[in-house]
């Protein structure tokens, strides 16, 4: 249906007429009723004399009622009342009023009061228009509360960027700034910024971001992300532009402290000596540090995957490492470098978390070849001390030869001075018989001194002993001592250089035979042997109950060339057997008491035996 | 009356020698044997110097000294104390307390180290038996 306009044509309009017609009843007939706004009438004397639903709706029940007690809950003419204003200018007035709506809840609305006046001009009535703007009014409360409360700085810029309206924020943060240049105040400036976010909104009504650094009102540094958007209704057209401004300081210094944290972190990882590894959780490598490249052989451009790493590590150390709560630590084992040689190495390895989240694994990795050469170094240290001792000590054992030759000499030469046969038979005895030891002598110290390449095997620990025993067994038997052993049952197998271990033995168990011979009550003489284990560590242990040492010779049982024996021997026996020993990684002690007897006991512990060869494959 | 001196050592050559070396030199030297006992060889045939090595298997030279200078009656004997091993620091002053660990022992009247050199033995000799 067309509308009703000045264009139409009389014809148009009376055909349209009758709707007009309808349209001007339904006016003056429902309009009243049908319109939301509250509309009542009042006289002279404040009696609400009309009144259309909507207002009943408003401010409930109004028939018989004056206005100030529908409106305001009175009893009495409001003191200023407002609409009486309207009786006396005869005027349109448009207030804005608190009143108690129907419920008896405040309520805030618009009045419009228009008079309405008689023939003779004067007002008669006053039709008053109510708009509750109850709820218009909560929404604006709550947007300036949200204006006031939102954590960033919030400013409107008009088109010269003056600061039409600030936040409490931005108020307390920088001061009270309205009417100032938003440059001023967000960056301290004299004149525009060349890369204005709010200037190039203005320009495009698009968003915009920007990085500011200013200063607050204490004077400390501030950093701000700043965002500008246009503020306006219809697209396109906007007067306005509202800048937030969020501070970064604390976020920014965060960063900072953690880049800082980091480089130092990376510096160590770097600079450190010992090879660190990292992984994630699929295994992959993160970190690789130098010291573990130089370790491992691997050039500074090779990445490093998964399965090399696997395959560089002992077997299954990764699955244990990520098995195991704590760390794993592997005090001396080995690894493969790329070329696939194994180094020696001290590996500790741990699983890397932050709370329930699992973040990988990490190992440290300690090469072990310079220790392992020092260790080889003090061992030949300790022998060459050990000869060095021997080769003090030799004194002794080359005295005695000695004055033994020069005895033989003054024999030889006094029995042919004096014509004494028996002394010249006598001496050439000495002679003979003092240069076939000194050969032994030399003999014996050039074998110990050369030393002999101790050949590692994993053996029976007890077997050895048996043997010697058995070896000793008839000699014991002929001078009537009781030679015993007696072994634990299960001894592990154990590294050992077998051939050494035996010679040791019996050097140990012969002195044993030898003092229960010396002995005076050699009839009575027990040597015992004794094989077991204790914390870790393999025992041998020969007790017998000979003559014993006194302090002089207790003094002098390792240290040189010391014999008991008389004639015979050159005291090596004791020397090399601690030598052997100390090949073992073990140590050798001895308690012994004149008349009493002698306890030698060879410990070796386990940790420290030697390593048996790679068997050949 | 030749001068009689007692050898104690455990090394039968080092008795021959040293034997006959004195007698030469116009002693009347013996040695004692490893299964006698010293108040036995005293008793028997009292020297007038003894020569001992500190150094022995069964009775260590140290004991038998000790037994020496403990009973009155040999105490008087001068002793001169032959070794091969100790340096004669250990022999003297506060390394012989050591050694017998009874600083009620005196010490001996001379030490000599081995090779021994037969004048000077001579000369020791000489000088603690007259």
């Amino acid at each position: 249906m067309k509308a009703i306009g000045p264009n139409l044509s009389p014809l148009e309009m009376v055909t349209l007429m009758p709707d007009i017609r309808d349209l001007t009843t339904w006016i003056k007939e429902s309009l009243f009723d049908a319109v939301p706004m509250g509309i009542a009438v009042i006289d002279q004397d404040f009696n609400l004399v009309l009144a259309n639903p909507a207002f009943e709706e408003m401010f409930g029940p109004w028939k018989g009622r004056k206005c100030y007690s529908v409106y305001k809950g009175r009893e009495t003419e409001c003191p200023l009342c407002k609409g009486s204003a309207a009786f006396s200018d005869g005027k349109p007035h448009i207030n804005e009023e608190e009143g108690y709506d129907r419920h008896g809840r405040l309520t805030r609305y618009i009045k419009h009061t228009i008079p309405v006046t008689d023939q003779q001009g004067k007002v008669t009535y006053l039709v008053e228009i109510s708009t509750d703007i109850t709820e218009t009014e909560r929404i604006k409360k709550e947007r300036e509360l949200l204006f006031d409360l939102v954590p960033c700085a919030i400013v409107i810029l008009d088109r010269n960027l003056n600061i039409v309206r600030a936040n409490k924020r931005f108020r307390e943060t920088f001061g009270d700034r309205e009417g100032g240049f938003c440059f001023e105040a967000f960056k301290d400036a004299r004149a525009e910024c060349p890369d204005c976010p709010a200037r190039r909104t203005f320009a495009d009504g698009k968003m915009h971001q920007a990085h500011s650094v200013t200063r607050d009102v204490f004077g400390n540094r501030v950093d701000l992300q700043v965002t500008t958007v246009p503020m306006g209704i219809t697209e396109g057209d906007f007067e306005h532009v509202m800048e937030l401004a969020v501070d970064i300081t604390q976020t920014l210094m965060l960063e900072d402290e953690l880049k800082i944290a980091h480089a130092i972190m990376e510096a160590m990882i770097a600079a450190s000596i010992d090879g660190i590894i990292a992984v994630d959780e699929a295994h992959h490598v993160t970190i690789f540090n130098p010291a573990a490249r130089d370790l491992f052989g691997i050039p500074i451009t090779h990445r490093v995957s998964r399965e090399e790493l696997a395959g560089m590590l002992p077997a299954d150390f990764l699955e244990k490492v990520a098995g195991e709560p704590n760390h794993v630590f592997l005090p001396d084992t080995e690894v493969k470098n790329l070329s696939g040689e194994t180094v020696p190495v001290r590996l500790v390895g741990m699983r890397l978390g932050l709370g329930e989240r699992r973040l990988g694994m990490a190992f440290s990795v300690q090469d072990m070849r310079g220790i392992k050469k020092l260790e080889k170094e003090k061992l030949d240290a300790e022998r060459l001390a050990a000869v060095g001792q021997t080769v003090a000590g030799l004194a002794h054992g080359v005295k005695n030869l000695i004055t033994g030759l020069e005895g033989g000499m003054y024999m030889l030469s006094s029995g042919v001075k004096s014509g004494k046969v028996d002394r010249l038979v006598q001496g050439m005895d000495m002679l003979e018989r003092n240069i076939a030891r000194i050969s032994l002598f030399v003999r014996e110290f050039l074998a110990f001194s050369k030393g002999r390449e101790i050949r590692v095997a994993p053996g029976d620990p007890v077997s050895v002993a048996r043997e010697v025993v058995e070896l000793y067994a008839e000699k014991a038997r002929q001078e009537n001592i009781e030679l015993s052993l007696l072994a634990e049952e299960a001894i592990a197998p154990a590294n050992m250089d077998r051939e050494g271990m035996h010679e040791s033995l019996t050097n140990i168990v012969g002195n044993a035979i030898d003092a229960c011979r010396m002995s005076e009550h050699r009839n009575t003489c027990k040597v015992v042997v004794r094989v077991y284990e204790r914390d870790n560590e393999i025992v041998y242990e020969v007790t017998d109950n000979g003559v014993g040492m006194d302090y002089e010779v207790k003094k002098k049982v390792f240290t040189n060339f010391f014999t008991t024996k008389g004639t015979g021997g050159t005291g090596l026996g004791l020397l090399t057997t601690k030598k052997i020993v100390t090949e073992h990684g073990g140590r050798i002690e001895f308690v012994s008491e004149p008349g009493k007897g002698s306890t030698f006991r060879i410990l070796l512990p386990r940790a420290r035996l030697p390593k048996a060869p790679a068997p050949a494959e | 009356m030749p001068k009689r001196i007692l050898i104690i050592d455990d090394e039968p050559d080092i008795c021959a020698y040293l034997c006959a070396a004195l007698e030469d030199e116009g002693y009347q030297a013996r040695a004692m044997g490893q299964d006698e006992d010293l108040a036995g060889a005293l008793n028997s045939d009292m020297p007038d110097l003894i020569v001992l090595d500190v150094m022995m298997p069964v009775r260590s030279g140290v004991s038998l000294y000790k037994e020496l200078k403990s009973v009155p009656r040999f105490s008087g004997i001068p002793v001169i104390i032959i070794s091969g091993m100790s340096p004669k620091a250990e022999l003297i002053g506060t390394g012989f307390t050591a050694l017998t660990g009874d600083p009620s022992i005196p010490p001996p009247e001379a030490v000599m180290e081995k090779p021994l050199v037969l004048d000077a033995l001579f000369k020791l000799i000489r000088d603690l038996t007259d």
